[in-house]
């Protein structure tokens, strides 16, 4: 028979393995200590972390990866965490530098002329999808904005990150999250108001065709 | 290139822009007192201004209205994280050992209580722990008589169930979160769980199993008289989920409401002797996914338990019932009481009154699910027995004298269905051939190869599976395992089963079934060749894998059992000279190898009763009575990652754990 009895003959590790000095023992030490650690920011935060990623991405699926990415990032990156009581800042720092990873990789994706289409010159496909599953002018608008600066509202808005918290999530200075905070409000006026004149041109379209 | 210089507190292109950007900035934070009154006094006169501050606000208020529709995650992310996790751990350091749980000394002398006392919501809902935040009782602290350097080990919330005979000489289920063990590392001795809060229902008399819905407020009890004479299967409604796990919700005074049960049948359906099996390798258990046996008026069985409701009786159920992932479908193998035919498989979902059979052929078990498939293996008959060759050799096989076209006179006793009483018989061997089934059409499709009750790890990549020999044991119906061995091994799953097109054409559940098994099976190979896109779409390749042996016969008995994130896998060998105790093992498996971790027996087979629960971080188990002259304990073992660690409850009498 091809099958093999479970010896040392199977295992890709021998016991030397466990023998690497302190050195060996210190690292499963640490990985134990950022596994339970993980664990348990996962419990108190993967609602918001997921929320928060879901809105910069708005796919459900994707943001359940990218969460999965951000706790795996943290376990790996658990030595950086200096002050246990900045855990959570400091995931969201972890949390929305994979989200404009994504957004970024997106871009680049997009970047693919395989539509035909110049871009800016008409709404994508990608784009008309999206707006489809938008619901409400402020999510469209939100879209519209700069990453940056969506992340900001959100984190502010809907997470209460302030000061400190939302300059450290967002890997910035104090001062400059201020200037992205205030920016970011600016555009999403902005944006807000478009998406408000478009609404109301197209319900005044849909009203004149039906008198007709 | 841009320059950049420093903008001065003064130097604004506008005062309008100044009072835009002020007016952002309030937002975030309490302005200087002198920026905040020259905004006040420019918005007082500028109506634009005014207008955009106000702007702002509402812009805020909406902003804020989007935590009303927070998006929930879904509920497997916590599994799909610990395994990415797990597998990141496997890459930075893979040579790590679990402390072997018998080195622990464990007694009620120290005073290290562990565990925080939690009923409800976790349980029955089966919400991860990652949901659960923080129990609402915190672990107790050391006490005064606690071991000097003793160190609870803190570990996400977690749980176990159990049920218990009292004082009175009913049963009475425990339901018992916990957010620490004693370190075995630090040898601690611990105080045994803290059941006293964790009383949830009382059963009239002994189960025999008893399975947690993942998603109602209900367990499944199995009468222990069908393990053994013959009894009844009950959907038994629990208290509805409280909110003592959630710390931020308030423990609501209302009485505890109890689920509207499934309406008493009357009179409970009994199952009717299968026709007699046929000596052809089945045929696929599909037959009429509406058919249900002939009812027989019994009467109606006395409930365990207060709401009770059979779903079936007078059976003798085989092997281990669950409920599917998602929890919409129970399936369980059972035999008529009586012993006149073999075991079927049934299920029942809440909308049934009765559980109904999905196989017809008196000889198909229920071993597990995927996804929402029912997996089963079914025990074909190959040959039999010749031993007065050489009785020193292991016992040859040649093909059953009465093999042959089965024909619906065939006595069941001289093929697959021998009478315990007949005239002394030439023992007959079987093999297992595995099969999944889908409980909704009754379709099922076969697998290649001799697979007796094959698990399947949650990810679909491994498998665990009795490879050889099967024998007629002394109940006449039934398997036991002769010669083989229980393997690890890579599992590609078949397509997903597909009903017939035109049911006139779908061949008689009692005739066979065009069933794709090969003539030639390769063990553990699966029927086909594709990875499953069918089951999942996403799965990945099935990993390269060395067949691993978990056990070498002669094997009375097993149960494998794999954890959620399909990183552990637990398996229970049974000791031959007392079937209902074996040893349990502990493995860690690489998900992409298949190789088990370099400490190959986690536990060193600690003693353990048949049945065993293994979830996310935990794995529960009752200890065999008699121990140091007590009863039995519940015993578990929990781990996060590297940490591992261990508690008890206290002894009692015919504890089972549950699943």
């Amino acid at each position: 028979m091809s099958a093999l009895s479970h010896d040392a003959r199977n295992l890709p590790f021998g016991n030397g393995a466990l023998l690497r000095g302190g050195r060996a023992v210190s690292a499963t030490w640490d990985r134990g200590a950022a596994g339970a650690f993980v664990e348990v920011l996962f419990g108190k935060h993967h609602g918001e972390i997921y929320a928060y990623l879901y809105r910069m991405v708005r796919d459900g699926e994707l943001a359940a990866d990218l969460t999965q990415d951000a706790f795996v990032k943290a376990y790996k990156a658990y030595d950086t965490l200096e002050k246990p009581e900045n855990a959570r800042a400091w995931l969201y720092q972890i949390a929305h530098r994979v989200a404009l990873d994504e957004l970024r990789r997106r871009k680049i994706v997009r970047f693919i002329p395989w539509t035909g289409e110049s871009r800016g010159s008409s709404p994508s496909a990608e784009h008309l999808a999206m707006d489809l599953r938008l619901s409400g002018d402020l999510e469209r608008a939100l879209a519209r904005i700069p990453e940056r600066q969506r992340a900001a509202l959100l984190l502010n808005e809907l997470h209460d990150l302030t000061g400190l918290e939302l300059a450290a999530a967002l890997g910035v200075s104090h001062i400059a999250a201020r200037a992205l905070l205030s920016r970011a409000r600016g555009s999403l006026r902005q944006a807000l108001t478009e998406e408000r004149a478009a609404d109301a041109a197209l319900e005044s379209t849909t009203i004149e065709a039906g008198e007709r | 290139m841009t320059m950049f210089r420093r903008r001065r507190p003064d130097d604004w292109a506008s005062e309008h822009e100044r009072a835009r950007v002020l007016s952002a900035l309030d937002l975030v934070e309490r302005l200087p007192s002198s920026d905040a009154a020259w905004l006040s006094d420019h918005l007082l006169e500028c109506a634009t201004c005014r207008e955009l501050a106000a702007a702002y606000e509402a812009d805020r208020l909406l902003l804020r209205s989007l935590r009303d529709t927070a998006p929930e995650p879904p509920r497997d992310l916590w599994a799909r994280t610990a395994a990415a996790i797990e597998q990141e751990a496997w890459g930075a350091v893979r040579a790590w050992r679990l402390p072997r749980i018998g080195h622990v000394p464990l007694g009620a002398a120290s005073g290290l209580l562990v565990v925080a006392v939690v009923v409800g919501v976790t349980l029955f809902g089966k919400t991860p722990p990652e949901t659960a935040v923080v129990p609402t009782a915190p672990p107790a602290t050391p006490g005064p008589d606690a071991t000097p350097g003793s160190t609870p080990l803190a570990i996400p919330p977690n749980q176990v169930a159990w049920v218990q005979k009292n004082d009175l000489g009913t049963y009475d289920l425990f339901v018992v979160g916990f957010d620490a063990v004693c370190s075995v590392d630090a040898g601690a001795e611990c105080a045994p769980i803290d059941s006293s809060a964790g009383k949830s229902v009382e059963l009239s008399r002994a189960p025999g199993s008893v399975v947690l819905s993942p998603t109602a407020p209900q367990i499944v009890v199995v009468d222990v008289a069908a393990s053994t004479t013959g009894g009844s299967v009950f959907i038994v409604p629990v208290p509805a989920p409280q909110p003592s796990f959630d710390p931020s919700a308030t423990p609501s005074p209302t009485p505890i409401a109890t689920p509207d049960p499934t309406p008493p049948p009357d009179p409970t359906p009994t199952p009717q002797p299968t026709p007699p099996p046929s000596n052809e390798p089945s045929a696929s258990p599909t037959g009429s996914p509406d058919a249900t046996p002939d009812v027989t008026p019994a009467p109606t069985p006395i409930p365990i338990a207060e709401g009770a409701v059979a779903i079936i009786s007078d059976v003798i159920v085989v092997g281990d019932p669950a409920y599917s992932p998602d929890g919409t479908w129970f399936a369980f193998s059972a035999r008529p009481a009586d012993g006149s035919a073999g075991p079927d498989i049934y299920v029942w979902q809440s909308s049934d009154e009765m559980a109904r059979p999905v196989t017809f052929d008196g000889r198909s078990v229920f071993t597990g699910w995927i996804d929402d498939l029912v997996l089963g293996s079914r025990a074909v008959p190959i040959g039999v027995i010749i031993d007065d060759l050489d009785p020193t050799s292991s016992p040859a096989t040649r093909p059953p004298a009465t093999a042959g076209p089965p024909s619906p006179g065939t006595d069941p006793g001289s093929t697959s269905s021998p009478d315990p009483g007949a005239s002394p018989a030439i023992p007959e061997v079987f093999d297992g051939v595995a099969f999944v089934l889908d409980p909704a059409t009754g379709a099922s499709v076969d697998l290649v190869g001799s697979s007796w009750r094959p698990v399947v790890d949650p990810s679909g990549r491994l498998v665990v599976f009795w490879e050889g020999a099967l024998l007629v044991d002394g109940t006449g119906v039934g398997w036991g395992l002769g010669e083989g061995r229980l393997l690890l091994d890579a599992w590609i799953a078949p397509e997903r089963p597909q009903p017939p097109i035109d049911p006139d054409a779908s061949p008689s559940p009692d005739t066979g079934s065009p069933a794709p098994t090969s003539s030639a099976p390769t063990p553990s190979a699966p029927a086909s060749t594709e990875p499953s896109s069918s089951l999942d779409p996403s799965m990945s390749p099935p990993p390269v894998v060395l067949r691993t042996v978990l056990a070498d016969g002669p094997v009375v008995d097993f149960d494998a059992r794999w954890d959620p994130t399909g990183t552990r896998l637990a398996v229970w060998i049974a000791d031959p000279a007392d079937p209902k105790i074996g040893s349990l093992r502990l493995f860690v498996v690489d998900p992409d190898t298949g190789v088990l971790s370099p400490s190959e027996d986690r536990l060193d087979g600690a003693p353990a009763l048949r049945g065993f629960s293994l979830e996310r971080g935990r794995l529960a188990w009752i200890t065999p009575p008699g121990q140091d002259g007590e009863g039995s304990r519940l015993h578990v073992v929990a781990w996060s990652l590297d940490r591992f660690g261990t508690i008890e409850s206290r002894p009692g009498s015919e504890l089972i754990v549950l699943q």
